[in-house]
């Protein structure tokens, strides 16, 4: 069943992102060629330094599909890695960040950075808010902070003195879950008819206007999960035998689950405040990689970080190119080939037990 | 090696109304093999639970190798004592090699030292030609031979740095004939390393064939321990069992052999 080994995975999907990120940076309403795209990356920054020689497809690919293709790289990142990680934590392969509500909680902390936050209704502070939106969006600010307020509120619901218990958690997920689309639908009932369009524009799941704020406030987030997460891939296989084993390892299960729930929401958090809810990722990237190579997580989560990418980029890429010059949101693409492949999944699993 | 003193537990709020051990004390000498044994609610898993530290007694201590077992750190614990539950949960495709060297995880052996000692355990538990096979894919007895073997290395140690403990919650449950007679043999090797073995068994015969000693659990209570000889006799049986059994001795190893 298993493929490949996992440094000859590695060194595929190496080799396979900057790949996939030249063709989304070649693809577009304007095809550039890759020769030119590979020079202008070779001169990033002194391209169109002669005013006298001005050059659009340099200005396309270093302020348009540059920062837009590295955006989706580490979204998909984010969401791979994070999706591999809470499934480790539940020792389920079909868990997702939007199971302990993070997506959800994220979501309507969005919405109500959109509502409340636009110049509609803060009036005299329109001209801060104005700014606040141009530099780091208003509505990124409010969908990190609800998808971490989320997490930890579910995680204090299902902690006691005798640890986690993963089915309080998913319960207290869906039941958070609940309320946040309340939230989301009070919002929309008073929402006028430029926010409700910036509200389901944001939940599609977008990755246009990518700027180099988001990609910098991205890429800090996939450093801190890079110096994080390999300590953690240990721990991670030993805790999918049990709690208790893991303990009777000498694993120190309850900080260890603190930490990650942390970290997974600031991962997700970030990526949904950055695209808007782009589903699946977390669940197909990592199934299709223990395919590949197992689930020995020292393994699995490097690989997947790095296909998650690769997936996001392509799917952004063909959201782009399909009904030229129409963008589809990303978050559509993965949920029209994530959604069969989730069910596919199910049936399987029914069939186990 | 392990001490139980004064230890009362009761899972309800108000504890006193709900004794499942009730102020147990137990002794367990290194290098040893005991069962425990008893009639199913005598408190024969929840003892075991805090021996191995997974639950807290109520009252009372657990003194492991000289030192309150609340005070030792987690991964230096982990060196010295492994546990073997009842369930598992592995749904995820490892294979049988993989999970027997999570057993190796406290240990900093090194990784060719621990693939020997995987294939040691492995072969103890007559799995080495499961070795490469996917672990969800097993059945329920080869599963609890994998985990055995698992257990079995994480005590399964290079340099000696004190008596090791190896706990195990009915290890043969699922064992077919061949392999509960396996076990016997499996129990011996490790104490014949150093390593001190309590268990929960059910099966009489099974205990009297492998361990040094039984202890035997009623109602929360300790009601004899000894050898199998000093405990397995009609009377305790008819007391803790409320069964009437014949007790003889076996003709060939002498040991005692209960007939219902």
């Amino acid at each position: 069943m298993r493929i490949l080994k996992p440094h000859q995975l590695m060194t595929i999907l190496l080799f396979l992102l900057p790949a996939t990120m030249i063709f989304g940076m070649i693809s577009g309403p304007l095809i550039i060629p890759a020769v030119e795209v590979i020079n202008i990356m070779l001169h990033f920054g002194s391209n169109n330094s002669d005013q006298n020689n001005f050059n659009q497809n340099v200005l396309i690919v270093e302020s348009i599909r540059l920062p837009r293709v590295c955006l989706a790289a580490l979204i998909g990142m984010l969401l791979a890695s994070c999706g591999a990680v809470l499934q480790g934590l539940f020792r389920n392969p079909l868990a997702d960040p939007t199971l302990i509500g993070v997506s959800a909680g994220a979501s309507a902390g969005a919405s109500l950075a959109i509502v409340f936050g636009s110049s509609q209704v803060l009036g005299e502070f329109s001209l801060t808010s104005q700014f606040l939106s141009n530099t780091l969006p208003v509505t990124a600010f409010g969908a990190f902070i609800g998808g971490l307020i989320t997490s930890i509120l579910v995680y204090k619901l299902a902690t006691n003195s005798q640890g986690t218990s993963v089915a309080t958690m998913l319960l207290a997920g869906i039941a958070i879950s609940a309320l946040a689309g309340a939230i989301n639908s009070l919002l929309n009932f008073f929402a006028d008819n430029e926010m409700l369009r910036r509200l389901s524009l944001w939940r599609m799941g977008n990755l246009d206007n990518a700027t180099w704020e988001r990609v910098m406030l991205c890429f800090f987030a996939v450093l801190l999960l890079i110096l994080l997460l390999p300590k953690e891939g240990r721990a991670l296989n030993a805790i999918l035998l049990g709690e208790s084993e893991a303990r009777h390892l000498g694993f120190d299960v309850e900080k260890m689950k603190r930490r990650l729930i942390i970290l997974t929401a600031l991962g997700v958090g970030v990526a949904i405040a950055m695209a808007g809810t782009i589903a699946f990722l977390g669940i197909v990237i990592p199934h299709l990689i223990r395919l590949l190579i197992g689930p020995d997580h020292r393994y699995l989560l490097p690989a997947s970080a790095i296909g998650g990418a690769i997936l996001l980029v392509l799917a952004d890429t063909l959201a782009r190119i399909l009904i030229p010059p129409a963008e589809i949101p990303a978050g559509i693409i993965t949920a029209v080939l994530g959604a069969p492949f989730f069910i596919w999944l199910l049936l399987q699993q029914r069939q186990q037990l | 090696m392990i001490e139980a003193k004064n230890i009362s537990f009761g899972y309800s709020w108000q504890r006193d109304k709900n004794v499942l051990l009730d102020n147990i004390n137990l002794s367990i000498e290194a290098g040893s093999s005991t069962a425990l044994m008893g009639p199913n609610g005598a408190g024969k898993s929840t003892l075991l639970k805090i021996f191995s530290g997974q639950l807290k007694a109520h009252q009372g201590e657990i003194i492991f190798n000289n030192k309150n077992l609340q005070d030792w750190r987690a991964i230096e614990k982990a060196q010295m004592m492994a546990v073997l539950a009842q369930e598992n949960v592995l749904e995820f495709n490892f294979t049988v090699t993989e999970v027997v060297t999570l057993g190796r995880s406290p240990h900093n052996s090194g990784r060719i030292i621990d693939q020997d000692i995987v294939t040691t355990a492995l072969n103890l538990v007559d799995a080495g030609q499961l070795a490469q096979r996917y672990y969800p894919h097993l059945s329920g007895g080869e599963k609890q031979r994998v985990n055995l073997a698992r257990v079995l290395a994480q005590v399964w140690q290079t340099t000696p740095v004190g008596p090791r403990l190896l706990i195990l919650d009915e290890p043969s449950a699922a064992f077919d004939l061949a392999h509960q007679q396996l076990l016997n043999s499996i129990i011996k090797e490790i104490v014949s390393h150093k390593v001190t073995v309590l268990m929960v068994v059910h099966d009489l015969n099974l205990a009297a064939r492998i361990v040094d000693n039984i202890v035997l659990l009623n109602q929360g209570t300790v009601q004899a321990t000894g050898t199998p000889h000093q405990v397995l006799t009609e009377a305790t049986i008819a007391q803790v069992f409320g069964i009437k059994t014949e007790v003889f001795k076996h003709p060939e190893t002498g040991l005692p052999t209960i007939l219902i």
